[in-house]
């Protein structure tokens, strides 16, 4: 399977805290790295494989700063130039390995690991959707899917599997779910919006927001393909009186390999923000319904694998979000691999 | 950049992003041309976008332009836009000219881009006049990421053109060739640049017409893909064309068929009464399943699915909503 991920794009690496002061590894668009926190709390990524036997870095030590591999004890700088060579007194010239570019935006440590001059055009995405977080309470979670990052982009821009695989938690006013209501575009990010008739509350909805299932509101939906790295979904239950009670799902995908990713969720949410149950609660359903939801990717994903030509599968008209996300990043895919796709010539009007 | 008399509408499928934006700052870097710096009046960010991208500014509903970003590509919180004072204007440059001050307020949509950056080694640029915008990100994207480049940037006199200032650092990589000075040639130049091929070297033009038809004439002998040009009118590609026929023949040349489509049938019901096997399902040209390969004809594209370059290439289009410009179609069906 050859990756269908472009290089250049931040993506998120690790959630700020799984790095600490010992050495995470983590394979990432199908490189190994190495994570770490130096003694000034700044994030360190490198290669995480040793150059002089190719054994991970991650299965060394830290001395301070640096990283000392578990095999000959050869030591590296925070920048991935070797420092010491305990066989030797010189150190080989100009030896390193690699390191990333990382932006630190709690609660995602982001890292770049394309063409590395290419990383100050295009800064990470900032994660501002609730504003200055204050009134908000949040968790977070790492998991892993074994299926290709596209097939997580596809699956949240279209969210009317929801009936299907989820019937317990669809309102029990809605019968079904009414069509997307907006797809909107730029030249990098699709998002959908959709509102509901008004409804009484699901289960998890009365218990998550503590209001009486009786109490009737439209819900506004919307998901947001920010770039090939970062999906927003958010979820506001709209009462015919009061504030709107509003959940994030602000979720890193970031390709392991073609055929994995890595799924960094922040979950925030403006109500019950002192609640810790109410936290735990949600967190509880989302980690459930996304396990779920994982399965059947992975089974989709085996299936894939299976075909021995490619195939064509039909998208219907709520696949519209998810049609633009996927050519978005095949795009940049294309762009960066200086592929002669197109020779975009536009027609000259009359 | 500039034109199109009338809105891009909206498409049905899609809605394009749409804010408005506050002046920031207006300037004037060149005789009869102005920068805009635009941002959200709140200071939110806007869209990402990569050099070669437009938006549209919407200066009334029947007056829209488009314009190329011609900023930072890393600045998340501002646009800058350069337009040329036409003193021809249809309404856009007189539009900009008298309404669009520092502290005022213009509605946007975009930003698209039909004429991306594409990864290469090696880049040659050719700016005619206002075309220059485009490749000024471009030139920083080649500049960062250690390309090669080269700009060849003509125009009528050094005083009319925008950025020479900014380009100068980059010493002998630009040449610039106003009209009026006796010791440079444009003509003599790009026949220069254009002279030896080479499959490493992407070529990027925009400007008049009359330079892309010469970078065209110039390219004729370059690999197939090396050459991207803008052109400063863009046809809104959406729109069905005056072009398209009522009625027209399309040849399915796997099932050896031959129909005819009439006026009140799609390509796909046509073909799917005359029993030929194809596969749709949304009906709208949204959802891309219908698609097929063109062997032979000029489609009439009318779907959300291709981007206008996808359309302008003609080799695959969505047989349920688009129909044809020639009297001809051959599919692979």
């Amino acid at each position: 399977m050859t990756p269908n991920y472009p290089f250049n794009c931040w993506y998120v690496a690790a959630t700020s805290d799984e790095v600490g002061e010992g050495l995470l590894a983590r394979r990432l668009l199908d490189r190994p790295v190495v994570l770490y926190r130096r003694s000034s709390g700044d994030v360190v990524a490198m290669e995480d494989r040793c150059v002089h036997r190719a054994y991970p870095l991650s299965e060394g030590r830290r001395d301070g700063d640096r990283v000392v591999c578990g095999y000959h004890g050869f030591s590296y700088g925070p920048d991935g130039c070797l420092v010491d060579v305990p066989s030797q007194e010189s150190v080989p010239p100009g030896a390193r390995v690699r390191s990333y570019p990382v932006h630190e935006q709690s609660p995602f440590v982001w890292i770049w690991l394309g063409d590395r001059r290419a990383a100050a055009l295009r800064p990470p995405p900032r994660v501002p959707w609730y504003g200055d977080g204050v009134a908000w309470a949040s968790t977070t979670e790492v998991l892993r899917v074994e299926a290709n990052y596209l097939l997580l982009h596809e699956h949240y821009l279209d969210l009317t599997d929801v009936f299907v695989m989820h019937p317990e938690a669809v309102p029990p006013d809605i019968e079904i779910l009414p069509p997307l209501d907006e797809v909107e575009v730029s030249e990098r990010s699709v998002s959908y919006s959709r509102s509901t008739p008004p409804s009484r509350l699901a289960a998890w909805e009365a218990e998550a927001t503590g209001l009486s299932p009786d109490t009737a509101g439209v819900r506004r939906e919307e998901g947001t393909f920010v770039s090939p790295a970062l999906h927003v979904q958010h979820y506001a239950i709209d009462p015919e009186s009061g504030k709107a009670y509003e959940l994030l799902r602000i979720q890193g995908f970031t390709p392991e390999s073609p055929g994995a990713t890595h799924v960094f969720l922040q979950m925030a949410r403006n109500y019950a923000t002192d609640n810790d149950s109410a936290g735990d609660f949600l967190r509880t359903m989302f980690h459930e319904w996304a396990t779920r939801d994982a399965a059947v990717l992975e089974t989709i994903q085996r299936r894939l694998g299976e075909d021995t030509v490619a195939r064509r599968d039909i998208n219907v008209k709520a696949d519209r979000a998810a049609v633009r996300a996927r050519r978005i990043a095949m795009e940049m895919v294309d762009e960066e691999s200086g592929r002669f796709t197109l020779n975009r010539i536009l027609t000259a009007s009359g | 950049m500039t034109t199109t008399e009338q809105a891009t509408r909206s498409r049905a499928a899609y809605r394009e992003v749409e804010v408005d934006l506050e002046v920031r700052r207006r300037e004037a870097p060149a005789d009869g041309v102005v920068t805009l710096t635009l941002a959200a009046p709140g200071g939110e960010d806007l869209p990402e976008w990569t050099p070669g991208a437009h938006i549209d500014l919407i200066m009334t509903p029947s007056l829209v332009r488009q314009y190329s970003l011609c900023g930072d590509t890393a600045s998340r919180g501002e646009w800058r836009v350069g337009i040329l004072l036409d003193p021809n204007s249809r309404g856009g440059s007189e539009f900009v000219h008298d309404k669009l001050h520092e502290g005022t307020t213009v509605r946007v949509r975009g930003p698209r881009n039909h004429f991306p950056l594409v990864s290469s080694p090696r880049y040659q640029f050719i700016a005619g006049g206002i075309g220059i915008t485009p490749m000024v990100p471009m030139i920083e994207a080649a500049e960062a990421t250690g390309a090669d480049w080269r700009l060849l940037y003509g125009g009528r006199a050094r005083s009319s053109m925008a950025f020479t200032g900014e380009l100068e650092r980059y010493g002998e990589r630009v040449t610039v060739c106003p009209r009026d000075e006796q010791d440079t040639n444009f003509r003599k130049s790009l026949e220069s640049a254009l002279s030896v091929t080479d499959d490493k070297t992407l070529v990027y033009c925009c400007g008049p017409e009359g330079l892309l038809q010469a970078v065209e004439d110039g390219c004729g002998h370059w690999p197939d893909g090396s050459l991207h040009v803008e052109r400063f009118s863009a046809k809104a590609l959406e729109e069905p064309s005056p072009d398209a026929l009522r009625s027209f023949e399309v040849e399915c040349q796997r099932s050896g068929l031959t129909l005819m489509v009439p006026l009140d049938k799609s390509i796909y019901e046509a073909a799917e009464e005359a029993g030929v096997d194809v596969l749709g399902s949304c009906m709208e040209g949204v959802c891309g399943t219908c698609e097929c390969d063109v062997l032979e004809g000029e489609p009439d594209h009318r779907d959300s699915v291709l981007n206008d370059a996808e359309k302008a290439c003609n080799d695959t289009m969505m047989i349920c909503v688009s129909r044809s410009r020639s009297e001809r179609l051959v599919l692979d069906l």
